[in-house]
């Protein structure tokens, strides 16, 4: 008898997995998308910048951050394809998350050197400081000359002060000082609510579990718990459906060992919840991660303008 | 414990993850939904700007295109139906098309007069309007990622099931109207 309910626990968990694993596998085809550069302040993919020139723009654009808060990258690329120039830049800049999240104060100067197309993308906050007929001007007076001549450092440095000074004058030092990101407190609360909650009531539960003399119900609520835990903290099907597996394996083992082993109250009980349960833990830890490269995380919405040479 | 309160407990913890797995689906439901509003506003917010430039490229070029008022008599049309469509409707958005329709063939009669070109006025009008158009594609691209994600989260398996029976039906995407495809692009630059 103990062995066809073992069989049928076991069972349900592999149906349970391979359910999940199938509507996972949907999960998983994304679409496939254009990869961007990595996420950084001054970058060259054309060769057209020395080190010396690519390391001034880097030094110049920081200091204007450290000052003003306003967050400027330039992106040198040999083309945009199969892009336009729009879409790219608009592509990078929200990908990127130039400017403060809650000032959205970035800009992207692109300058793609085969397409001899250049773009300034400002970001929502600051449209009102550089318009787009200012970025225009600004490319086609400052940058385009100097481009045309190939002095690529001439052109995007002069078009640089000229956003810079617009900029000013919208966000300033004063700004500088709220700008202590608190992104991820909420969510941290939350796990950490649920943690403590779910570790003081499975140490109940496994006491239970050591009762009884069977252990398929371990099994089965361990893979169903840890899969709706995982779907509220909103980890998608196919983590669930890993997690689930996983703590359902557990959970079988747990019931079995707790089961055969079972002393009376006070027993196995608290030591197996916290092992059974630090699956499930280091699992949700994983899969939070924070929001990549040094920018602030700045919004935009398709603001500024582009230019040729 | 007998066995009969074994099983009965076992139903009910089975029965309460259902009810919370059930809880966690609709509420995604809702926040993609609302999701989608969200960047539908987003679009008609950029259409209305583009509404409110219309009426000075039309002023600055009256004069010059005296032959040509059929166009702007469609654009001014296009610009009081989309005033009177009540938001989010269909109505607004055929008259949004309408007016990138008269829009693309105002540009075009544009080309014929190379006076114009030269126009500052025309210049800066043309490059808040390209500015705009970039808005309401950028708009419009977000919509359509808020319409799929919305999509895939009610067409799979199993939150399908559950999505029929709150009523979240699947949403339509933007596609583009078959005269905006050929919207041409007029370059005003002075010197090229």
């Amino acid at each position: 008898m103990k062995r066809i309910k073992a069989l049928v626990a076991l069972g349900t968990v592999i149906i349970m997995a391979g359910l999940w694993s199938v509507v996972a596998a949907g999960t998983a085809m994304a679409a496939t998308k254009i990869t961007y550069p990595e996420a950084k302040y001054v970058s060259d993919y054309a060769g057209v910048l020395s080190a010396e020139e690519t390391a001034l723009l880097n030094q110049k654009v920081l200091d204007f951050k450290t000052k003003t808060s306003n967050e400027i990258a330039v992106l040198v690329v040999p083309t945009t394809s199969p892009e336009t120039i729009e879409e790219y830049s608009i592509h990078v800049a929200q990908q990127w998350g130039i400017g403060k999240k809650d000032k959205d104060n970035g800009v992207l100067f692109t300058v793609a050197v085969d397409d001899h197309a250049m773009r300034l993308e400002i970001g929502r906050g600051l449209e009102g400081a550089i318009p787009d007929i200012s970025t225009v001007k600004i490319l086609n007076t400052y940058a385009r000359p100097a481009f045309r001549e190939n002095n690529y450092y001439k052109g995007i440095n002069d078009a640089l002060d000229v956003v810079m000074a617009a900029a000013q004058g919208e966000f300033n030092v004063a700004d500088v000082q709220d700008i202590q990101s608190t992104d991820n407190t909420e969510s941290e609360g939350l796990i950490n609510f649920i943690f403590y909650v779910v570790i003081f009531g499975f140490g109940f539960f496994v006491q239970y579990l050591a009762k009884t003399k069977s252990w398929w119900l371990g099994g089965v609520v361990g893979a169903g718990g840890a899969f709706t835990v995982s779907l509220l903290l909103s980890f998608g099907l196919f983590v669930a459906g890993l997690l689930g597996l996983i703590c359902g394996i557990f959970g079988l083992v747990l019931d079995f060992v707790v089961s055969t082993k079972y002393k009376g109250p006070g027993g196995k009980g608290g030591s197996g919840g916290g092992f059974w349960f630090g699956g499930g833990s280091s699992g949700s830890g994983g899969g939070w991660s924070s929001g990549g490269g040094s920018f602030g995380g700045g919004s935009f919405s398709g603001g500024g303008g582009s230019s040729s040479w | 414990m007998s066995t009969t309160n074994k099983v009965l407990l076992g139903i009910l913890g089975v029965a309460v993850l259902l009810g919370l797995w059930l809880m966690s689906s609709y509420n995604g439901f809702v926040g993609r939904e609302e999701s989608v509003k969200t960047a539908w506003s987003q679009v008609e917010t950029q259409y209305q700007r583009r509404f409110d430039l219309i009426p000075n490229l039309a002023e600055s070029v009256k004069g010059v295109l005296k032959q040509e008022q059929d166009v702007f008599g469609t654009i001014a049309k296009a610009r009081s139906s989309y005033a009177a469509a009540p938001s989010g409707s269909n109505e607004k958005v055929a008259a949004a098309n309408q007016l990138e329709g008269g829009l693309s063939r105002l540009l075009v009669i544009m080309e014929n007069y190379p006076q114009l070109k030269s126009s500052e006025t025309v210049q800066s009008l043309m490059t808040q309007l390209e500015g705009t158009e970039n808005r309401v594609s950028v708009a419009r691209e977000r919509y359509n990622e808020s319409v799929e994600d919305y999509n895939v989260s009610v067409r799979r398996f199993p939150g399908k099931m559950i999505a029929s029976i709150f009523g979240f039906s699947e949403k339509t995407r933007f596609e583009a109207v078959k005269e905006a495809a050929n919207a041409p692009k007029v370059d005003l630059s002075l010197t090229k």
